[in-house]
């Protein structure tokens, strides 16, 4: 939308500056807040090691609960950014310019996150690397029949592509704050300047590289939570084992990471005055996106329930009439309520355009997303085969600390994210803006 | 631009006539698939005929259906990819009236096809049930088509209004069918401006609703279509799988048709090396998203093993006769295009690519096929012979002379970008 921009080259010089000076009081305070969050997440993982497990709410038969819930839901968050970053490149859309490089934040974060729990849900988070194959003592080698192990992988293929392109992305800006700055933080930038001069010979080889990582990125967004799909559709639990499960759950990543990169943007335009780079265009933009993945998660629902309606198989219906009747009743018809009825606001233009309403259903699909995690895992292995095994998961408040402790992480890594480094693309706001030329 | 010379312009975007020979063809085609059948009526290969039958309709009528619904998809997302290609698209919704009509063969002969309503089981659900099946068709396809019809109606008015008013239609469309039309289309004219202006208004509201009734109703028409054929199986992204392969195949068959115009109107020029490049990249991404979810249904099913859904892949993917055709499908639907489409040459060689889409659409025709046939066909053998060439010929004949025929009304590229 190059028309609907009053910028010119100076000022987004200017406002690229603007963005990385001192902190105002605010921001220190949401820092002191996050680090107390992040010690009690650090106490609590820190009391599960010391105590035991048995600090956790994991039970059996729920021995996967609250941790795996988190994971899947912080490695769904991560696909946003590529969605945004690499595939609407692909696809050539211009809104993307200044909104993709929170986005692709986004992802390096949250995959940073997601990364943790597999470890705190391990008895032993020290011998992890057993998952790796190299060769130890006792002999012991990954199976890699595995989804677990597929999973170790795909998440870090996925985070290094996603680092490269997030880095990558950012050189020519950085390179501006390498020449702007003196001293230390010259050298600092000028580190991750990685050399740029911003020759033509460099341009070309960049923009190349550019296409090529976007590319390679695509379709690492579907593989990566297909397998993490996997680890439960391989299984023959029921509930788990549906041939539906990758491309449902690639497109509940992509409608959870759309609600918080959102919910990212909306105070970040606000404190960083970039009102003027992320216009309403641009989060209507990604509303409308959300109500199409709201569609297909939605429809996803429909079909896991009307396939075990008509499956006829004893096993499968009654997990699927536990989900929506059962012990967590309401966490089925909160997911749903969530996922897809509440986006469906924005079906009106008055209601994409409201920053009240975008952040309402960012937070309810955000909420709503987690939500899915925990009635996949928690209803079905809680209603297994056997009724004499069934068994409920029990909340404990180290599972509370450790997830207070995750969303703390997270946004701490985000606000220290956005002070040192620059939020919105300078080079590729350049791209869609107006030239300079004489009227 | 002048609106007369907009008129001129659009009139040399219409298809002409073609040739006679191409028209014989075509004339002879559909009378040898009409045959076919008609031998099917009368017990003649009557389960071949069938089973045919319900392989070409599920195939062709998705391909139609797909090809109407990506032109909206372009619509919907301000697409610039091979924009150009989404009238050629739009004009696929000419078949699907036909193939409404055609539904009815399959309602009247299911017992022939459809083993649950031959032996009506207590063990299955009200789902399998020759009624409910029976009104379900007639809605998914009923809803489908007047939605098609109407909204390529809505797109096509202000251009063959601009066409009718400034008197570019000769004789040979004055007369009958084709006429009538013009005329129904064009009521109550109020000028090219105002008319463009009320079509995107209208469009605006109905390319969201004609999406998301196509995506739910066909998931729907897929599993009841092909799916119900074995009542013992399921497997949850089923449905999907049959929208996105349709999805592959209208994309194909819209590269084809372009290609197919090129070298006949002026509209060549506008279908470029670089439109062809975009369709290109277009196909080598549902090559890979199809290929994908047929490998996720595959593995999951593979890796449970549960005796109810494993029987399925074992019989098309492991066992003879029909491990053949499922591999040929993989090959020519997904590895072949993966491998060649990576070429920057040839998905900017129109030609290179139309062989190839010929190959793609060999494979998803096979595809059906492989869903459909192993799960009613009895015998131990490939039912491949006249019969299906036949009735094959028949749709062909069928999707390709409604696609002319509303060609040569309809200029392949809208007056105005949108």
């Amino acid at each position: 939308m190059p028309s609907s921009y009053k910028l010119s080259y100076t000022k987004t010089d200017a406002d690229l500056l603007n963005t990385l000076k001192s902190p105002s009081k605010g921001y220190w305070i949401a820092l002191f807040i996050l680090s107390i969050g992040l010690l009690i997440g650090a106490y609590g993982w820190g009391s599960q090691i010391y105590y035991g497990m048995g600090m956790s709410g994991k039970n059996n038969p729920v021995g996967w609960a609250l941790y795996i819930t988190t994971f899947v839901f912080w490695v769904g968050i991560a696909h946003s950014g590529t969605l945004i970053s690499a595939i609407l490149f692909l696809f050539r859309v211009r809104w993307r310019a200044p909104v993709y490089r929170s986005a692709e934040a986004v992802t390096v974060f949250a995959l940073m996150v997601a990364g943790l729990f597999p470890l705190i849900h391990l008895g032993r988070p020290w011998v992890f690397y057993w998952m790796l194959p190299i060769p130890q003592m006792g002999e012991m080698f990954p199976n890699f029949k595995s989804p677990l192990v597929w999973d170790l992988f795909a998440v870090f293929t996925y985070l290094t592509v996603s680092s490269t392109f997030f880095i990558l992305g950012m050189m020519p800006d950085v390179a501006i704050l390498r020449d702007k700055f003196k001293g230390w933080k010259k050298k600092v930038y000028g580190l991750l300047a990685l050399g740029w001069r911003g020759t033509d010979q460099q341009w070309r080889h960049y923009t190349a590289a550019y296409v090529f990582l976007a590319a390679l990125a695509t379709p690492l967004v579907i593989s990566v939570h297909s397998i993490v799909s996997w680890d439960f559709a391989m299984s023959v639990v029921p509930g788990w084992h549906d041939t539906i499960f990758a491309p449902y759950f690639v497109a509940g990543a992509i409608h959870s990471g759309l609600a918080m990169v959102i919910l990212l943007l909306i105070p970040m335009r606000k404190w960083f005055a970039l009102k003027e780079y992320i216009t309403d265009h641009h989060l209507a933009s990604l509303a409308k996106l959300m109500i199409f993945t709201a569609f297909v998660v939605g429809f996803a629902y429909v079909i896991e329930f009307f396939m075990a309606w008509y499956g006829g198989d004893i096993y499968k219906r009654d997990v699927f009439l536990f989900r929506a009747f059962g012990t967590y009743w309401w966490s089925f018809w909160g997911l749903f309520l969530f996922n897809f009825i509440l986006p469906m606001l924005f079906w009106s233009h008055k209601y994409r355009t409201s920053t009240f309403w975008l952040i309402f259903v960012s937070v309810g699909v955000s909420i709503g997303m987690w939500l899915e995690r925990f009635v996949i895992i928690i209803t079905s292995l809680s209603h297994e085969f056997n009724p004499f095994a069934w068994g409920f998961h029990e909340l404990t408040i180290t599972e509370v600390y450790i997830i207070i402790g995750s969303f703390s992480l997270f946004f701490f890594l985000f606000l220290v994210f956005s002070k040192i480094l620059p939020v919105v693309s300078n080079w590729e706001v350049k791209e869609v803006i107006e030239p300079p030329r004489k009227k | 631009m002048k609106e007369q010379d907009l008129a001129q312009q659009l009139s040399d975007y219409r298809l002409p006539r073609i040739s006679q020979q191409l028209r014989f063809l075509f004339i002879v085609f559909t009378a040898i698939g009409a045959i076919m059948l008609i031998g099917g009526f009368l017990g003649v290969q009557t389960q071949r005929v069938y089973q045919i039958y319900l392989v070409n309709f599920a195939f062709w009528t998705g391909l139609a259906q797909a090809a109407v619904a990506f032109a909206a998809v372009y619509r919907l997302t301000n697409g610039g990819w091979s924009d150009n290609f989404r009238r050629i698209g739009e004009l696929f919704a000419a078949f699907l009236p036909v193939s409404f009509l055609l539904l009815f063969i399959i309602l009247i002969v299911q017992g022939h096809i459809y083993p649950w309503v031959r032996d009506p089981s207590p063990d299955y659900t009200v789902w399998l049930n020759s009624t409910f099946f029976t009104i379900r068709m007639l809605v998914y396809f009923s809803v489908m088509t007047i939605l098609s019809v109407y909204y390529v109606k809505v797109a096509v008015r202000p251009d063959i209004g601009l066409l009718k008013a400034h008197g570019t239609y000769n004789d040979s469309d004055q007369s009958g069918l084709t006429s009538r039309i013009i005329e129904r289309l064009t009521r109550n004219w109020r000028g090219y401006e105002e008319e463009f202006r009320a079509s995107q208004e209208k469009l605006k509201v109905l390319t969201p609703i004609f999406l998301i009734a196509y995506g739910a109703l066909y998931t729907f028409a897929g599993i009841d279509l092909l799916m119900t054929l074995d009542p013992g199986y399921y497997s949850t992204i089923y449905g999907w799988l049959f929208v996105i392969s349709g999805f592959y195949s209208g994309v194909v068959a819209m590269m084809m048709a372009g290609y197919f115009v090129r070298s006949k109107t002026s509209v060549g020029e506008l279908l470029d090396k670089t439109q062809f490049h975009d369709i290109g990249k277009l196909i080598l991404g549902f090559c890979m998203f199809t290929g994908g979810l047929v490998f996720s249904q595959y593995l999951t099913i593979w890796y449970g093993n549960i005796p109810k859904e494993t029987g399925y892949i074992i019989t098309r993917f492991h066992e003879a006769p029909w491990a053949v055709i499922s591999t040929i499908v993989l090959l020519l639907a997904y590895f072949v295009p993966l491998v060649f489409l990576f070429s920057k040459k040839i998905k900017q060689t129109p030609a290179a690519l139309f062989m190839l889409g010929i190959l793609i659409l060999i494979a998803l025709w096979l595809n059906r096929f492989i869903e459909a046939v192993p799960s009613i066909w009895p015998e131990m053998t490939i039912p491949f012979g006249l019969v299906e060439v036949g009735i094959t010929l028949g749709f062909f004949a069928a999707v390709v002379s409604c696609w002319m025929w509303l060609a040569r009304i309809v200029p392949l590229v809208p007056a105005k970008p949108e």
